[in-house]
């Protein structure tokens, strides 16, 4: 099989789509929290439930990566968020995906890190 | 040891052929607590006394993320290891806010570490997964 060096023994099927990532992340947020309204009760569980989520799906793949899902869960209050990342990896084979969803009342921000193994 | 100079991302300086997949070395193991002072100190000098300006946070957060990223760089344990450093700015005006990490590594050589700063105007925290 004739590997690009730089995929560090990944093939191209290997390597994870944004869009797929992204489809799963929304699925497991619209699952945890739908159009529910903030609640400050419920937001510990919602915000596992979503983590949890997107792992499941993500170790379902069963693709050679290590992933990372950070998910900040706000109350729409007019606050300014803002997030940035860094990192040192393979460009070619590694990536990250930032999915910000919002109903009414809560604004959920997840990131989505991939690293090959 | 024959190897070229690594890269940032790129295999480790390893004789030719692919890469082992060794456990790494207790001295080369990621810190958890080291990389937790380097980043509070990072913050603490960035944002101490700082008052959140929608103009100029998400600057600050990037700023912030890739000085903590070259700071962990010249950790010992850096060449075997990739590094994701996240940074989450934001202004305090009573709204709740949760954040959670989840991760799915290998424990024995993988790691988080994780700092916050909050003032009266500006809160923050940042972290590191070591790889």
């Amino acid at each position: 099989m004739d590997n690009d060096p730089g995929l560090d023994q990944l093939t191209e099927d290997d390597l994870l789509d944004d869009a797929e990532v992204d489809t799963m992340v929304r699925e497991a947020i619209t699952a945890a929290i739908g159009d529910s309204p903030f609640l400050h009760a419920k937001v510990d569980a919602w915000a596992a439930n979503i983590v949890e989520g997107c792992l499941k799906r993500l170790a379902a793949l069963a693709k050679p990566f290590k992933y990372v899902v950070t998910c900040n869960l706000s109350q729409k209050a007019g606050a300014g968020l803002h997030a940035a990342s860094c990192t040192r990896w393979n460009d070619k084979t590694d990536g990250r995906l930032t999915v910000q969803w919002e109903n009414a009342t809560t604004l959920v921000l997840v990131a989505v890190y991939w690293l090959a193994i | 040891m024959p190897g070229e100079a690594g890269a940032p991302g790129a295999r480790p300086p390893f004789a030719e052929g692919p890469a082992p997949l060794a456990a790494p070395a207790h001295g080369e193991r990621f810190s958890a607590p080291r990389a937790k002072a380097l980043v509070g100190e990072v913050l603490r000098a960035r944002l101490g006394g700082a008052a959140y300006d929608a103009d100029s946070a998400s600057s600050w957060a990037r700023e912030i993320s890739e000085e903590i990223r070259e700071r962990l760089k010249a950790e010992p344990w850096a060449p075997r290891y990739k590094v994701v450093v996240q940074v989450v700015l934001g202004e305090q005006r009573g709204g709740a806010c949760k954040a959670v990490a989840r991760c799915f590594w290998d424990e024995q050589s993988d790691g988080v570490a994780q700092d916050s700063f909050a003032n009266v105007r500006c809160r923050r925290h940042a972290w590191k997964v070591g790889d």
